[in-house]
């Protein structure tokens, strides 16, 4: 590799990565790709190179401010309670579905396993059984 | 016809004659479709495809299908309608909480979480789920070849965008 490309790649990689952060959001992420493909993420700063065929699946999970026990403050993941199906047709995505509750929400459904399994299979199809 | 719509007409002529689509408008088909909870909107384009801003920013040389949903927010929730627009893409009335694209040729993209450049066939899926902070329950259910069943409960809904 040529020093100024080297060099180049070097200066791009540690401004990603000087920009790592929590995301401000939950982001949901797949991708399918043939062919050459140079990603990164503008939230945590990892850099992504893939040539020929590639698929990924990722959430992204923010941190929120919680308490600790002695009443310090420190950053905890964000809860959630999810439940995805994604259905991918040759290289076409082909259905979604995706159930999920953040926050509050996410925490008192998980003190109650029925009302949490109620949610998470809300648009679930159901299927006639076979005769 | 004032010469601001001259101007306009001419230039929409300019961009589908070089097979072109700046923004909103160009070689762009697009499809807005209105369940009784989500709003979808396909957008289907090629040539060489400029999106200056939004959640998918950037710049497609070759065929790009794009999918948008977000939640249905007006109050009139009975009609279920599809409606096709050529050469103009129809806003959404809210933010989008799904988006899918499909493009084949080159790329450079601006997702709000990734800043990608590919060339081939790529298909991304984004699901913008819930800020930090925010209690949200959500049931979502999409399918490709149709729209019209898509199911987006929300709860809370997204706050009215500002006029």
């Amino acid at each position: 590799m040529k020093p100024k490309l080297s060099l180049g790649l070097g200066v791009l990689c540690a401004s990603l990565l000087a920009g790592c952060a929590t995301p401000s959001h939950l982001v949901f992420h797949q991708s399918t790709g043939i062919g050459a493909d140079a990603s990164a993420n503008t939230d945590t700063g990892q850099v992504h190179v893939a040539f020929g065929y590639d698929r990924q699946t990722n959430t992204l999970i923010p941190k929120t401010e919680t308490t600790n026990d002695h009443g310090e403050p420190e950053q905890e993941a964000m809860s959630v309670v999810s439940a995805s199906e994604v259905k991918i047709k040759w290289l076409g995505l082909h259905e979604v579905t995706e159930q999920f509750a953040t926050g509050k929400a996410a925490r008192n459904l998980a003190l109650d396993p029925k009302a949490l399994g109620q949610v998470l299979t809300l648009t679930v199809p159901t299927t006639q059984p076979t005769r | 016809m004032s010469a601001w719509a001259q101007l306009g007409f001419v230039g929409m002529l300019a961009l589908l004659a070089t097979g072109c689509a700046c923004g909103r408008y160009g070689t762009v088909a697009a499809r807005r479709t209105l369940t009784k909870t989500a709003e979808v909107i396909d957008v289907y384009g090629f040539g060489a495809l400029l999106r200056p801003g939004g959640v998918d920013g950037g710049f497609t040389l070759g065929w790009r299908h794009a999918t948008y949903i977000g939640p249905r927010l007006s109050h009139d929730e009975t009609d279920v309608c599809a409606r096709w627009t050529f050469g103009l893409v129809p806003e959404m009335c809210a933010e989008p909480f799904f988006l899918a694209a499909t493009s084949l040729g080159g790329e450079v993209v601006k997702y709000p979480t990734v800043l990608q450049a590919q060339v081939g066939l790529r298909t991304d899926a984004f699901t913008f789920a819930a800020h930090a902070d925010e209690s949200r329950v959500v049931a979502f259910r999409y399918v490709a070849g149709a729209p019209e069943q898509t199911i987006l409960a929300m709860n809370p809904l997204p706050k009215l965008p500002l006029p």
